[in-house]
């Protein structure tokens, strides 16, 4: 198609559609609002809208066939005005949905190309890059390739259950695109809905192969895996997405869980980096992340890497947010390998809440207990105790204390609760001494 | 480790990693090649870039008072930013830096101009709108040069994870 060709029919559909435009500035709004008028839009379907809830009242009674959002609204996101539109008019093929934003993090990027935005626009634009972008896309979806076509034609084989016939169609498609690894990764899912795994593998490497990028081929592959329990393989695909689509907290997740079963405790500096760049940090991730690294932190130091193993632990002090257990267990494993100042200043860390008080009653004895006089071990452990905060590592400085006085007896008496209570640990330590 | 996940991180203080491999980094170097995704290098550019706007404001003793904002919006005639709640007014004059870091390239560019718009946009921050008086217009095309290279790798980024 010529240029001027695709130029009439891009003015064509901005005067023949409604059109959304969202952003938190009136600014930004009424300066993309001008450029579409100038470009053919009519002023009188141009929707300018700042608030999230107004643009889905929008959405529902104008249907607009061209959103301009931005990645950031007041009450939602772009991502989620999307989503919307996708779930109220599941069948709109014509629609363009375009992220027109400031946010240039290539953690927005991905989750834009994995949530099948149709283009990123960045502000600033100039008038010719704006239009540029803007014919490209419409004209994209309008009137998509012979390649994209086909494509279609063979989703629609796939979902009747048609697979033989869907088969022939994606085979189709392939040498109708250079880099055809989204025909390799539906030629690949047919497969796969054959029962043909092995077919399936092939065809989604072979999508990687010619674009090691491509997010469809990537899951495909991880999915695949995974459902075989090949971790490993499973684990070096997922590694591979979280590094190109760094923005799915739920990804994130799995990608540490795999890292942990795998053994590459090492590459949980790299899934730390992520993290920190997650736009939300979700409850869940959190604990994910921290437990990790709490586990690679306990293998550094496992490994004699102390100072290493430190930094790890510090990371873990700052992101979990004051969660008792993950500050306990960092707190006992630096005592166990004597590092008591690291210990002490990962107690300032504790929240207020009420839950953690004898967690953090433990952690603080333990902590400070090389500071402690035996006197002060003796009658702070013993109240610790009989108050029913009890844990092995406290009993046990107990107990030495004690034993380091001389009161046998009273250290018999705690050595014998404490064997009923943990007798994995007391009759172990009793056997090896 | 799936104690860990499920919280049970505090059964024991000794060290206790079932299965720990002491030679993990090798492993890890090995596993590269398992389930390794053979495809050709990718060149496109996966950096972020980064945006900085500090806007500056004369008080009335002659001090100058600096905001560290962030980037909005920004063309030859006008500059749109989130600045810190309630520290600037409309109908002020105010000068801004506006820098761009990226594929190993800084440009900056400063101007000056007057705060026309101020919204609420949040418990922290407003919307500043600011009509730019002054500007260098070579700097600025520098740095839209620069800010459209970020918006070619992007494009191309989004072709290639998409694959249409």
């Amino acid at each position: 198609m010529k240029a001027e060709e695709k130029e009439k029919l891009f003015k064509d559909f901005l005067e023949s559609n409604e059109i959304l435009i969202t952003d938190k500035s009136s600014a930004s709004r009424r300066r993309l609002l001008k450029t579409l008028v100038d470009m053919g839009a009519k002023r009188n379907q141009i929707h300018s809208i700042a608030h999230y809830s107004e643009a889905l009242d929008v959405i529902e009674t104008k249907k607009p066939k061209l959103i301009l959002s931005d990645y950031a609204l007041n009450g939602g996101s772009g991502f989620d005005l999307f989503k919307e539109y996708r779930e109220k008019y599941p069948e709109e093929k014509k629609s363009v949905l375009i992220l027109v934003t400031s946010n240039i993090s290539q953690s927005a990027v991905a989750k834009a190309a994995e949530e099948d935005v149709d283009s990123f626009i960045i502000k600033p634009y100039t008038v010719q890059s704006l239009e540029k972008s803007l014919i490209a896309t419409v004209i994209a979806k309008l009137y998509p390739s012979k390649y994209v076509q086909t494509i279609e034609k063979g989703k629609e084989a796939l979902f009747e259950g048609k697979y033989e016939a869907a088969l022939g169609i994606f085979a189709e498609a392939i040498p109708l695109n250079k880099k055809p690894s989204l025909a390799l990764f539906y030629h690949g899912q047919t497969k796969y809905m054959l029962e043909a795994a092995e077919e399936a593998e092939g065809d989604y490497k072979e999508g990687l192969k010619i674009n090691s990028i491509h997010f469809k081929c990537q899951v495909g592959l991880y999915e695949l895996f995974k459902k075989d329990e090949k971790y490993k393989e499973a684990y070096d695909v997922v590694r591979n997405i979280a590094k190109y689509f760094p923005a799915n907290p739920d990804r994130l997740k799995e990608v540490v869980r795999l890292c942990m079963v795998t053994e590459n405790y090492s590459d949980m500096d790299m899934y730390y980096e992520l993290f920190t760049q997650l736009e939300e940090r979700p409850k869940d991730v959190i604990n994910y992340i921290c437990s990790g690294l709490y586990v690679y932190g306990k293998y550094l130091m496992l490994n004699s890497e102390m100072d290493k193993g430190r930094e790890v632990f510090e990371k873990v002090g700052v992101s979990c947010a004051g969660t008792s257990k993950f500050l306990s267990a960092m707190i006992l494993l630096l005592v166990d390998y004597n590092i008591f100042s690291d210990a002490q200043k990962l107690l300032a860390r504790f929240s207020n809440d009420p839950n953690d008080k004898s967690s953090y009653l433990i952690s603080s004895y333990v902590a400070n207990s090389e500071g402690m006089d035996n006197t002060e071990k003796i009658s702070k452990g013993m109240e610790l105790f009989n108050n029913g905060h009890k844990h092995h590592v406290a009993v046990s400085i107990l107990i030495g204390a004690l034993e380091k006085d001389e009161k046998f007896k009273k250290a018999a008496e705690y050595r014998e609760e404490a064997e009923h209570i943990w007798p994995e640990i007391f009759k172990k330590e009793l056997k090896a001494a | 480790m799936e104690s860990a996940l499920d919280g049970d991180l505090t059964s024991g203080s000794k060290p206790n990693l079932k299965g720990l491999s002491i030679d993990g980094t090798s492993e890890l170097e090995e596993t590269k090649t398992q389930g390794t995704i053979e495809g050709a290098d990718v060149s496109v550019s996966l950096e972020s870039g980064e945006l900085k706007v500090v806007l500056k404001q004369k008080t009335e003793v002659g001090n100058d008072i600096t905001f560290l904002c962030d980037f909005e919006d920004f063309y030859e005639d006008e500059l749109i930013t989130l600045c810190p709640k309630n520290s600037l007014k409309a109908g002020t004059e105010v000068s801004a830096e506006v820098s761009l870091v990226y594929n190993g390239k800084k440009i900056k560019v400063e101007c000056s101009g007057i705060i026309e718009e101020v919204e609420d946009h949040s418990d922290s921050q407003d919307l500043l709108a600011i009509t730019i008086t002054e500007i260098s217009n070579e700097k600025y095309n520098t740095f839209m040069v620069l800010y459209l290279e970020r918006q070619g790798s992007i494009n191309e980024f989004m072709e290639l994870a998409k694959g249409y």
